[in-house]
């Protein structure tokens, strides 16, 4: 069957920078199936001396001429998907992400970040992307391997809430920050409004589970996504599905609140999808979920829950 | 000891932030008094308001775009004198409600209870000040007690420019309701001319600011600045007439409240003379800790030591 | 009708709260229980010798303790009283047995857990004429009695719980506003309610931080009173002054969401508010306070006053 293939190049028309916004009108429609590729930015508030030198001119373009709204990460979007109802389900399954340039940057500033006591200043660093051999190198010595994934997409919003920042994580998505979300993986969104108008940016090289300092390896991104829609299932709150696992997500200030929220939806699966009784869904969440910490530097924190889909092979 | 008068508008206010690098807006010396006007107000209700707002706040509105929090702060003052580790005392001297309005709004994803009120609300509150009231036709009166819940002095230079929105050791957003006329507040120096700034009147609140906002207002504040070189603190420290009072901030109350009494126990060893662990003892027995605030990213927890045990 | 008891070994829990322990005393709705509780382990027994009564002597050689430490007088029966009623317990006359009480901390509980990671008891005099108590540390801090720990039977399928935390059923909740002329309301769990009382507080702050108050035997004077109009689902009180709303949770950031969600809900059914309204009243002049932070599940009060409905 064939698909329709478009193509989002960020510059100051194809972008929302810093916000998710109920009423955005789409940049253009698709179908369930199509797949579009998408040429992301990092995000940065001013193009100083060192970074002209090296950001292209879509970048420089978008941060000296365009509107930051509420947050600062530079979303390519929104995409409509052209069945797409309220209460749905939209399926984006990553089918391709690479490094866009051979250049990241990671920061950490004052007042935020996992240690704001312990380091009260702020740093930013450019870090080489090696391309070929899919390392990052900063010059200390420890060359990272790249695992690349985009840290910041969604659905719009429900409407009550009003154009929201793209800097917390939510029930539409947002900076999740999750590192799982790498090729193979699947994100599944509760559609809010018509058509759904998704949005995808913040590429992120690699990640530590945790995004300790405050960002990852910052850097733009070209990626294959293809959209799916569901009308048979319903969800409150953005789950995944890698080759092997199921993701459970929670999200919350306080890391505890946010383990609950994920070890509920857990269970909320295994009872649906499997019939299980919730005593033996709780039982298996402690003998098989493992619950990692996403990130503790978005304000709202994030955990995630790994399910073996392994378990479920004879019951698939 | 001098008088000065800063009233607030286009020249001598930063809006959203604490920066050590501002140019001053006034310069005095040790043991002098300013009585400073400030305001408070959104842009999307002047339409509202019409004629109630002062042409100070329209032209605020139109010279300065709001940057990371929303507090118009009027400042800074810079005291001769006050040196790099020094403490600025700040007694306020008299709080009196300058307009006949204030606003309280609540909005999506921030307040105490973001998942029961997804959504924007914004209220104008009538103020008598005669009555010492406020009113917004929801059926109760509430009483005045107004106190700045943002002031302080500049952040270290190495922070740069830093949001007004949390409470921090220079001050900043404490929205503190203990903070009334005849309270002292002491805060550590980090820039010589501490650099002091308040803004953020508040008609009344509960301690917590559950939803956000206090009633949002114009105020008129007497504030006597002294230089001590005597005192050396880590974190602001206040004294009312009748309490000590020593903060916490954290995103995580618990620990919010465990700074605040170490606040306390470290006053009472080194002001009192107590053993820690008598010191330990007094606090479960006549320490009250109270909820200042839940909503501004970092949390604040006070504790009230009453002055009447000694 | 009248009732009066003396805690001893026939008539006290030692330590937790039960649905099928069964009741020692049986009363109606509008009745009156004089209690006079005992408090201490065998620590403070050994401490204060012959000051110790006999009953207390005697429950502790008898009697063995736990999950929690807690000696509570019940259960006490209210005829007609059932599942889904609420109970109403009216409190007066508080006042210290003796003239004797104590405090304590001990490593790993507590708020300061790190900063105090031993142990250390002290027995507290109690000047019943000047009200005052004093453990020696050169201050000297005013009486203010209450109970700190009461309820009814938990729901029954939880069995038999520790005396330690707070919850549904009250329990432990150390709250110090419930002193004489205040009002608890729980809701009812079992037949015949099954209510306990102990834990008496000579005097607390907001927060209870070094894990204990001064603790001492307590008299006090309960009135019963069953409500079948109305249902609850967290125990709350009423002062003169005040409604008090609470929230238990081991974080104090969930606690004081609960408590605010109860005072919204409040306002809402008792005086017709609209919820947002009722959300920014919070905000205006509802004071959230840390009742305790020692007892594993925290807790928080909010105090609505009653004035602002004139």
């Amino acid at each position: 069957m064939e698909f329709s293939i478009n193509k989002i190049i960020a510059n100051s028309s194809t972008v929302q920078w810093g916000f998710y916004d109920p009423e955005a009108n789409p940049l253009f429609d698709v179908s369930s199936g199509d797949i579009v590729e998408v040429h992301t930015e990092p995000g940065m508030r001013e193009v100083d001396s060192e970074m002209r030198e090296i950001v292209s001119p879509e970048l420089i373009d978008i941060v000296e001429n365009g509107e930051r709204k509420l947050g600062g990460h530079i979303l390519n979007g929104p995409i409509g998907i052209r069945e797409a109802l309220a209460g749905d389900v939209l399926e984006v399954k990553m089918l391709e992400i690479l490094p866009r340039y051979n250049w990241g940057f990671n920061r950490f500033r004052p007042l935020s970040g996992g240690l704001p006591e312990d380091f009260p200043y702020e740093r930013r660093i450019i870090i080489e992307i090696d391309k070929e051999k899919n390392v990052c190198d900063w010059e200390t010595g420890v060359p990272i391997p790249l695992s690349p994934f985009f840290g910041n997409m969604g659905v719009a919003p429900p409407l009550n809430l009003g154009q929201v920042t793209s800097g917390v994580p939510g029930p539409w998505g947002g900076n999740m920050d999750n590192k799982e979300f790498t090729v193979g993986t699947s994100v599944f969104f509760p559609v809010f409004v018509d058509g759904a108008q998704f949005s995808i940016g913040d590429g992120h090289g690699c990640q530590g589970d945790g995004e300790s300092c405050l960002s990852a390896l910052e850097c733009g991104l070209v990626g294959k996504i293809q959209f799916f829609l569901h009308r048979n299932t319903t969800l409150d709150v953005p789950m995944a599905e890698s080759s092997s696992d199921y993701i459970f997500m929670g999200f919350d200030p306080i890391l505890d609140n946010a383990i609950k929220s994920v070890i509920r939806e857990a269970i909320k699966f295994l009872v649906e999808r499997f019939e299980m009784k919730k005593d033996d869904a709780y039982t298996l969440c402690s003998l098989s979920l493992d619950l990692r910490v996403t990130q503790i530097v978005n304000g709202t924190k994030g955990v995630h829950g790994l399910l073996s889909k392994s378990l479920f092979e004879d019951m698939n | 000891m001098s008088n000065y008068e800063l009233i607030a508008d286009k020249s001598n206010i930063h809006w959203g932030f604490y920066d050590a690098s501002l140019r001053p807006a006034l310069t005095i010396n040790d043991g002098d008094t300013v009585v400073f006007y400030t305001e408070s107000g959104r842009k999307d209700l002047v339409g509202t308001l019409g004629d109630r707002v002062s042409s100070q706040l329209i032209d605020i509105f139109s010279h300065h775009e709001q940057a990371f929090g929303a507090h118009i702060m009027t400042g800074p003052v810079f005291i001769n004198g006050a040196k790099e580790g020094d403490v600025l005392e700040v007694n306020i001297k008299d709080i009196q409600t300058r307009y006949d309005w204030g606003y309280n709004g609540f909005r999506p994803l921030v307040g105490g209870l973001p998942d029961d009120f997804p959504y924007s609300r914004v209220v104008i509150i009538d103020i008598d000040k005669e009555k010492g009231i406020a009113d917004w036709g929801a059926g109760v009166k509430v009483p005045i007690k107004p106190f700045f819940g943002n002031f302080g002095v500049a952040p270290p230079k190495s922070y740069g420019k830093v949001p007004s929105t949390p409470p921090a050791a220079w001050g900043g957003n404490t929205d503190n309701k203990e903070f009334v006329t005849g309270t002292k507040i002491f805060f550590p120096i980090f820039n010589d001319g501490a650099l002091f700034s308040v803004g953020d009147g508040h008609g009344c609140q509960g301690d917590g600011e559950a939803n956000i906002n206090g009633i949002e207002m114009g105020l008129i504040g007497t504030f006597e600045f002294k230089v001590r070189k005597d005192l050396s603190i880590n974190l602001p420290v206040a004294e009312s007439e009748t309490h000590h009072i020593f903060m916490g901030f954290d995103p995580i109350l618990d620990n919010a409240a465990k700074i605040a009494l170490r606040e306390t126990i470290y006053f009472l060893k080194n002001s009192k003379g107590l053993h820690p662990d008598d010191a330990y003892t007094l606090c479960s027995l006549a320490v009250d800790l109270r909820v200042t605030q839940i909503v501004n990213g970092y949390k604040g927890v006070h504790a009230m030591l009453p002055k009447s045990i000694f | 009708m009248e009732h009066e008891l003396f805690a001893n070994p026939e008539n006290v829990s030692r330590g937790f709260y039960d649905a099928s322990t069964p009741p020692i005393l049986t009363v109606k709705s509008g009745d009156t229980l004089r209690v006079h509780t005992e408090s201490g382990l065998e620590e403070h027994l050994e401490l204060v010798g012959d000051r110790a009564s006999d009953e207390f002597r005697a429950i502790i050689e008898k009697l063995p303790i736990g999950p929690g430490p807690h000696i509570l007088i019940g259960p006490i029966a209210i005829e007609g009283t059932s599942p889904g009623d609420v109970l109403e317990v009216q409190l007066e006359d508080i006042s210290p047995r003796y003239d004797w009480g104590y405090n304590g901390f001990r490593p790993l509980m507590g708020g300061l857990p790190e900063d105090f990671p031993y142990r250390r008891t002290v027995i507290v005099e109690i000047d019943k004429k000047l009200e005052v108590a004093d453990w020696g540390a050169g201050i000297k801090v005013p009486l203010r009695p209450y109970f700190g720990n009461f309820g009814v039977a938990p729901p029954h399928s939880m069995g038999k719980i520790g005396s330690y935390p707070p919850g549904i059923w009250g329990g432990n909740m150390d709250n110090k506003e419930l002193i004489s002329g205040s009002k608890v309301f729980f809701p009812v769990f079992n037949e015949q309610a099954l209510f306990s009382i102990g834990d008496g507080h000579g005097c607390q702050g907001d927060g209870e931080v070094c894990l204990t108050a001064l603790e001492c035997a307590m008299s006090g004077t309960l009135k019963f009173k069953v409500h079948k109009e109305i249902s609850l689902i967290l125990p709350k009180a009423e002062t003169p002054t005040h409604f008090i709303f609470m929230g238990f949770d081991p974080l104090i950031d969930n606690a004081v969401k609960i408590a605010l969600r109860e005072t919204i809900k409040f306002m809402e059914n008792e005086f017709d508010i609209h919820r947002d309204d009722a959300y920014t009243i919070c905000s205006l002049a509802v004071d959230l306070r840390v009742t305790q932070i020692v007892n594993g599940v925290k807790g928080v009060h909010a105090m609505l006053p009653k004035n602002i409905f004139k």
